[in-house]
């Protein structure tokens, strides 16, 4: 069997849910208190894919922030794509996450992502608006409604981000 | 660096690789050109790391490497790879290329702390914020439902009160005339009966009209009470004299008595009381076949009783409760004139006035209409102005505005809980520090102190003991930040009475002040 690995980077504003997104993907577990990252935490996850390989994930979940500074771009190479994470119930961690997503393309290119809203659970104290979320899916971006507490589409979308990594649907 | 340390003899070259190790806490690594393990100094398992036999591939050890590019040089600080390793690496190019891990934990647990601190107190500023937008909002919101509400309320006002303007002028010229036409016709031509007849419809049509008025007058809100010193046996003539006649035509005896207690002048608006009187009154007369029909007024502490009785057919228990709603009208009772707005109009008459209006009744033995208003002797009037008109929660509170003492250093956060606060009905005594918070409290002594936990100077924590030791009685509420059943503790144990973590829900916390106040 082959084995291949990737590096992908999880970023956002502080407090969007990026370390319990990785960990309910990684470990299936969730917690609800907040433990911030400092500086970066790398943790694998394998998966299998359609054509019989084998895909190790090596994510990199980066301390959150509305703005990178150098260390984060450092971070960010090597990275063959990333989920851009955005707390639903905090509408400015929106405007961070799409500063963030310019900010990598004009540094690394136009890389492939998956944006992640997450906080589903709370979706009636949401202040992201429904107009918002139509205006990215006619840019073509790929939303997915998340939620670390439930687990809802968090499998999924690092399956999908595995997907355009690859071109290979996971197993 | 290879090339030096391979220099030295071998033994010397373990101890300064070693040494260098040790006084570092560092470990490098050394990665040939297709990612094997070349070379090591110092100790892995002292950073968390595991590492493979040399010659082997590195990579499923040292997962950092993925899309790492070994030709370039590169500094990545505060990595945390997993285990309990976190650490520098600098990657010095050749080959083999030297992956550098310093050890970072204390310095990142450090920072840490500080982040977190950072972090929560951006989140609660913005709940706060959110918090504020949705009061702001919803007050606009409120206001201009209000205005709508208004506005179409007075147009309906309007427009009721112009129709009912429009038709009281032609009869009152219709009444004008009767009068004149009565005074001409011959005594017995049969004709002053049906003028009287005509007298009668025009006189029903008229106060149908002024009931009108009135009720339009009271959706609005527009009708207002005025109080005076009336004398209230000189009315209760008046009402006899009025009514008596028409109990007389049915055959049925009248009676009005004022009992001896009952104070020479009250303070209350005798038009609005004549009108309820009236219209009373004259239901009970129009109701009633045989028998009698009686006004009694007693007074006591403060409140009036006048008491309706007719020995009229009653009211069956199931119709009591519909009767007092507007256009109600009992079944039995359809062949009689009214538009059934008027006992409706003196229940929210008598209410306005402060006071209510009851009924007691039995089918087969009469009713008894029973109207109780407040009606102070009229110098004692300025001792409680607020009274009657307001509902029973408004009148508690604008009495008595509980008096709170705040302690908050943030002030948006004071803001928000002033602009909740002070609505239900409390008083706001402001403290920006722990020190200011303790000298206020044992100055005016409020029954309840909201006490924020971070706060400079003297912590919620330290206020609260300060207080209990100093002897301070009412109740300690503290607002935090942080969560978690070891805070609740500790705050209960510092004196606290109880305990709730920011954002602070606004209802939840009146509900909260509202127990302990009832609890203290
Ligand atoms: N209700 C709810 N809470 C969540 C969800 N995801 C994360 N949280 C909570 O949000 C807080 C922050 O979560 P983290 O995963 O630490 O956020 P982060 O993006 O890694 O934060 P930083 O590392 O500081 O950038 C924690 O209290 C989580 O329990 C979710 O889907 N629903
Ligand atoms: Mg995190």
């Amino acid at each position: 069997m082959t084995r291949i690995s990737r590096k992908v980077c999880i970023i956002g504003d502080f407090a969007v849910g990026k370390t319990s997104t990785v960990t309910r993907f990684v470990n299936n577990v969730f917690s609800e208190k907040y433990l911030t990252t400092v500086g970066v935490k790398i943790d694998t996850k394998d998966l299998e894919l359609v054509d019989g390989r084998s895909l190790r994930m090596v994510i990199w979940d980066i301390a959150g922030s509305d703005r990178f500074s150098s260390a984060e771009f450092a971070y960010m190479r090597g990275a063959q794509g990333y989920l851009l994470v955005v707390d639903g119930t905090r509408k400015e961690t929106l405007a961070s996450a799409l500063a963030l997503r310019a900010a990598v393309e004009e540094r690394y290119g136009a890389l492939p992502f998956v944006l992640l809203l997450n906080k589903y659970d709370l979706v009636d104290e949401w202040s992201v608006s429904d107009a918002e979320i139509e205006a990215l899916n006619k840019q073509g971006v790929l939303v997915l409604c998340t939620s670390a507490m439930t687990g809802k589409c968090v499998e999924k979308a690092f399956r999908d981000l595995a997907k355009s990594l690859t071109g290979v649907s996971a197993a | 660096m290879s090339q030096r340390l391979d220099d030295l003899p071998p033994t010397l070259r373990d101890r300064v690789s070693q040494l260098m190790a040790h006084s570092f806490n560092c470990l490098c690594v050394g990665v040939d050109s297709v990612g094997r393990l070349v070379e090591v100094f110092g100790d892995p398992a002292g950073l968390g790391l595991e590492l493979p036999a040399t010659g082997e591939p590195l990579e499923g050890f040292l997962p950092v490497l993925t899309g790492l590019d070994l030709s370039e040089a590169a500094e990545l600080s505060a990595l945390d790879l997993g285990g309990s390793a976190v650490v520098d690496l600098h990657v010095l190019p050749g080959n083999p290329a030297w992956l550098v891990l310093i050890d970072r934990r204390s310095e990142v647990a450090a920072s840490r702390h500080f982040q977190q601190a950072t972090n929560e107190t951006r989140l609660v500023n913005a709940e706060q914020r959110r918090l504020m937008e949705q009061l702001i909002d919803s007050r606009a919101e409120l206001a201009l439902r209000k205005q709508e509400a208004e506005d179409s309320s007075r147009k309906k006002t309007e427009f009721i009160a112009s129709m009912a303007h429009e038709f009281r002028t032609p009869l009152t010229s219709v009444l004008g005339y009767i009068q004149l036409l009565s005074a001409r016709v011959a005594e017995d031509s049969g004709a002053t009966e049906q003028l009287a007849a005509v007298d009668r419809a025009a006189r029903h049509l008229l106060s149908l009209v002024e009931n009108n008025l009135d009720q339009a007058r009271l959706e609005a809100g527009s009708l207002v009470i005025h109080r005076v010193d009336a004398d209230l046996r000189r009315l209760v003539d008046d009402l006899t004299v009025i009514l008596a006649p028409l109990a007389a035509d049915k055959g049925l005896s009248f009676g009005a008595y004022v009992e001896d207690e009952v104070p020479q002048n009250l303070w209350l608006d005798d038009v609005r009381l004549r009108q309820v009187l009236v219209n009373l009154l004259s239901n009970a007369i129009k109701f009633t076949d045989e028998g009698n029909v009686s006004l009694n007024v007693s007074w006591r502490d403060g409140w009036l009783d006048c008491e309706v009785h007719d020995t009229g057919p009653g009211i069956p228990e199931n119709a009591q409760a519909r009767i007092f709603e507007a256009f109600a009208r009992l079944e039995h009772s359809e062949l009689k004139p009214g538009a059934g707005l008027g006992l409706n109009i003196s229940m929210r008459l008598a209410q306005l006035m402060g006071g209510e209006l009851a009924l007691r009744s039995q089918p087969g033995k009469g009713s008894a209409f029973i109207l109780h208003l407040p009606a102070r002797l009229a110098r004692e009037r300025d001792r409680s102005l607020v009274h009657g008109e307001l509902g029973a929660q408004l009148k508690r509170r604008a009495g008595t505005r509980v008096p709170v003492l705040v302690a908050e250093d943030n002030p948006d956060i004071m803001q928000l809980l002033q602009a909740f606060l002070e609505p239900a009905g409390y008083a706001l005594i402001k403290a920006q520090t722990g020190d200011e918070a303790v000298t206020r409290a044992m100055d005016q002594r409020p029954p309840l102190a909201i006490l924020d936990m971070n706060m400079p100077g003297l912590s919620g924590m330290q206020v609260a003991t300060r207080l209990r030791e100093a002897g301070f009685g009412g109740r300690l509420l503290a607002l935090t930040a942080t969560r978690g059943s070891e805070h609740r503790h500790a705050a209960l144990a510092a004196g606290f009475d109880e305990f709730m973590s920011k954002p602070v829900q606004m209802p939840h916390l009146l509900s909260t002040l509202e127990r302990l106040l009832q609890d203290g």
